[in-house]
């Protein structure tokens, strides 16, 4: 053993603490940079957010912003608007998550059978979470056209009337929830796809022997096996559908009609239509608090995150 | 252990405060402390955040290094943004006390700019005498509680009449006649769209376009203490006017936005629609014999009387006043006719600057005749910030109105109280 390495390890504290580069403190150096990295991206916003959330800042008061402490969220809450635009939220989100995980992972237990020609199929699969998010809504908003869009031309070939999808804003509602699933379902079919590549075969070899039938396999064996995969994934399209933007505008084409609108469209709407930035920061504080309390408790009760025993 | 952790933790969060907060803004690239007794003579830096088209920008380098070859100690940064970037930043820079000393943009960036307090009057830098060179309804387009806040170097942005030669002889000039050649023009396919013509299409469902009526029977979405009239006769007659030029007079197709008209004009199957300035050029491109006119006259109404807007420079409240000199050799360079008229030029709108309008390639062009004769139909859009809870309120009530059969008067009731409640909360009542 060198000098070196014997004052490192020496029982004696006072030689040990003498080689900063291993001591008891070596951990935290190795995270520091991690730290710093989080600390401009993450906390510091994050804390910003809320200190804004807690004045009026808005055109007026924009050098000068006055501490109005919670007074922005008792506002808030008091909104009729605000308890309707979250119920929409809310729908939206978990429709369009439903369908994504639905859609993804019955695509992936497709997709990992034989099948004549999977991998061409697993890249067209992939197409609408390649393409970028604004061509797609773009794309969507010509299909759904009254006149000329796709959609209705093909209702009205298969003998359906056309359907106003962007002049009646509770279509326009459902014809965005339509883009943004097939946007979302490629997302959930790879990752289900990747958990169900990692099953072992010999559970289902077992269950075979065992008897048990395709719907027996598929409820005791892969949807357990899956759930390590599927749950974080689903707190993440929670998070991304909750907080999707670009699609309601360009679907809706703005902040038109209140019944197209979403929680985080008003909050952009409060922020830079009206620059009232304090009160769209509380609103943000709000959602980032309720997407936080859900993803907490969807972990723990699905368990999404501990072994699978 | 713990310890450590906060020592860290609490000092990292101070050290981004002191470095977030800290007053003194950032040292001038060169020569930010110039000599008051030789100004000229120092180096200069000034930084300008623009929003310009890309034929624009390059105009803007061309004439920029002509500036500092005849300025050497004059240097011009310019950094590019669109247009909801330029105002985010713009504002955000300013808070930190680092932004540019000139923000170029259009003028509904000024409301918003000067409430904040983040950019000053322009005579704070330029005389009276500068200003009477431009144009008089371009500089009024950045004025507002008693100052000019914009040096406009264009003006335009104006919707108008535009027909297809091909299709339509001359332009209509009421809306009798408009109604008469659209009818005359329209041949519809029930079966197939695309053998269809159409008479007259235009952005049903935009309240920039629908203001165009409502100005013509005497409207106007705000009062001179920028509250929101919305609901009055005007308004009313507007609404019933724009849903019956389908419902009576046949014309258009149900959910008319910008692209169906855009794109059937640029193929040659829509004999007149209704369009803004920037988008002249592209028609003219893609091989359409394109007409160019005001708004016609509307039964019982005036022309149709449609938005302009300039775009043009503001000054940073933030600019040090050691590089007013410069600033003001910039506005001399940058605005005199010659140069004025390729920046008119290259964005297809009208010069601001009165001379250049005598200048031959002014005269000779085509697009800019059309934007003279044009403009002289149109009023200047407020620039006040409580235009967007106006613009806000109108749309969902227009929308109603046309797909929902709402009463139009209802309507207009509705659009008031949502525009007064729109502004109530931008003042942060």
């Amino acid at each position: 053993m060198s000098e070196n390495q014997q004052a490192v390890f020496s029982p004696n504290p006072k030689k040990r603490q003498k080689n900063l580069a291993v001591s008891r403190w070596t951990p935290y150096w190795y995270i520091l940079p991690a730290f710093v990295v989080m600390a401009i991206m993450v906390f510091y916003p994050l804390g910003y957010g809320f200190y804004l959330s807690l004045t009026d800042m808005s055109l007026a008061t924009f050098k000068n912003p006055n501490f109005i402490g919670f007074g922005n969220y008792l506002k808030l809450l008091q909104e009729a608007t605000f308890i309707r635009t979250l119920l929409r939220t809310i729908v939206w989100t978990a429709v369009n998550v439903f369908f994504h995980v639905s859609i993804g992972l019955f695509l992936a237990v497709l997709l990992n059978r034989k099948l004549p020609g999977k991998g061409l199929l697993r890249v067209l699969l992939i197409i609408p979470w390649a393409v970028p998010q604004y061509i797609v809504a773009l794309t969507w908003r010509g299909m759904l056209n009254n006149q000329f869009g796709a959609i209705n031309i093909f209702l009205q070939k298969i003998g359906f009337s056309a359907l106003p999808w962007l002049t009646d804003p509770t279509w326009t509602f459902i014809g965005a929830i339509l883009t943004n699933i097939w946007l979302g379902f490629p997302f959930m079919m790879m990752i289900s796809l990747g958990g169900l590549q990692s099953i072992d075969k010999e559970f289902y070899e077992a269950a075979e022997i065992d008897g048990a039938s395709s719907l027996q396999q598929f409820r005791n064996i892969t949807m357990p096996l899956l759930k390590p995969v599927l749950a974080p994934a689903i707190v993440l399209g929670t998070v991304w559908t909750f907080n999707m933007l670009n699609v309601i505008l360009i679907i809706a084409g703005g902040f038109g009609n209140e019944k197209t609108q979403i929680l985080v469209t008003e909050v952009y709407r409060l922020a830079f239509n009206f620059y009232r930035y304090g009160y769209a920061a509380a609103y943000s504080v709000v959602i980032f608090l309720i997407l936080l309390v859900f993803g907490m408790t969807f972990m723990r009760r699905t368990q999404g995150i501990e072994e699978v025993r | 252990m713990k310890k450590l952790s906060l020592v860290l933790v609490v000092l990292l969060v101070l050290s981004f405060f002191a470095g977030c907060t800290s007053e003194e803004p950032a040292a001038p690239a060169t020569g930010g402390e110039t000599p008051a007794e030789e100004p000229a003579a120092e180096p200069v830096d000034i930084a300008l955040w623009e929003q310009m088209d890309p034929a624009a920008q390059d105009v803007f380098d061309q004439v920029a290094a002509d500036f500092m070859a005849m300025y050497p100690n004059i240097t011009v940064t310019r950094t590019h943004y669109e247009t909801e970037e330029l105002r985010t930043n713009f504002q955000t820079a300013s808070l930190a006390g680092q932004g540019p000393e000139l923000v170029y943009g259009p003028s509904d960036n000024v409301g918003l700019f000067n409430v904040s307090g983040l950019i000053q009057p322009v005579t704070a830098v330029l005389e009276e005498s500068f200003l009477s060179t431009l144009d008089e309804n371009a500089r009024k387009d950045g004025y507002t509680s008693g100052e000019y806040w914009t040096v406009p170097d264009i003006n335009g942005n104006q919707i108008a009449l535009l027909y297809n030669k091909a299709l339509v002889d001359q332009a209509p000039e009421t809306w009798q006649d408009l109604v008469a050649a659209a009818s005359a023009a329209r041949s519809i396919d029930e079966n197939n769209p695309d053998n269809s013509t159409y008479g007259f299409l235009f952005n049903e469902k935009e309240p920039f376009w629908f203001v165009g009526f409502y100005n013509a029977f005497g409207g106007s979405v705000m009062d001179a203490d920028n509250n929101p009239t919305l609901d009055n006769d005007a308004m009313v007659q507007a609404l019933q006017f724009v849903k019956d030029v389908r419902a009576k007079e046949g014309l258009g197709i149900e959910g008319m936005d910008y692209d169906i008209p855009d794109s059937l004009f640029k193929q040659g199957k829509a004999a007149m629609i209704l369009n803004g300035a920037w988008s002249w050029t592209a028609y003219q491109e893609a091989g359409i014999d394109l007409g160019i006119a005001p708004g016609p006259v509307l039964p019982g109404g005036d022309n149709m009387t449609f938005y302009n807007s300039t775009k043009g420079y503001m000054i940073s409240t933030d600019m040090d006043p050691a590089k007013a000199d410069a600033i003001r050799t910039f506005f001399d360079f940058f605005l005199s006719p010659e140069n004025n008229a390729k920046f008119a030029l290259a964005n297809s709108q009208a010069p601001t600057v009165k001379a250049a309008w005598d200048l031959p390639e002014i005269m000779n062009d085509e697009l800019q005749q059309a934007s003279v004769a044009t403009i002289q139909h149109t009023t200047p859009m407020p620039i006040v910030a409580e235009m967007r809870a106006v613009w806000d309120a109108m749309r969902p009530e227009l929308e109603a109105v046309l797909y929902q059969d709402k009463d139009p008067a209802e309507a207009a009731a509705e659009m008031q109280t949502r525009a007064v409640e729109g502004v109530a909360t931008i003042r942060g009542e």
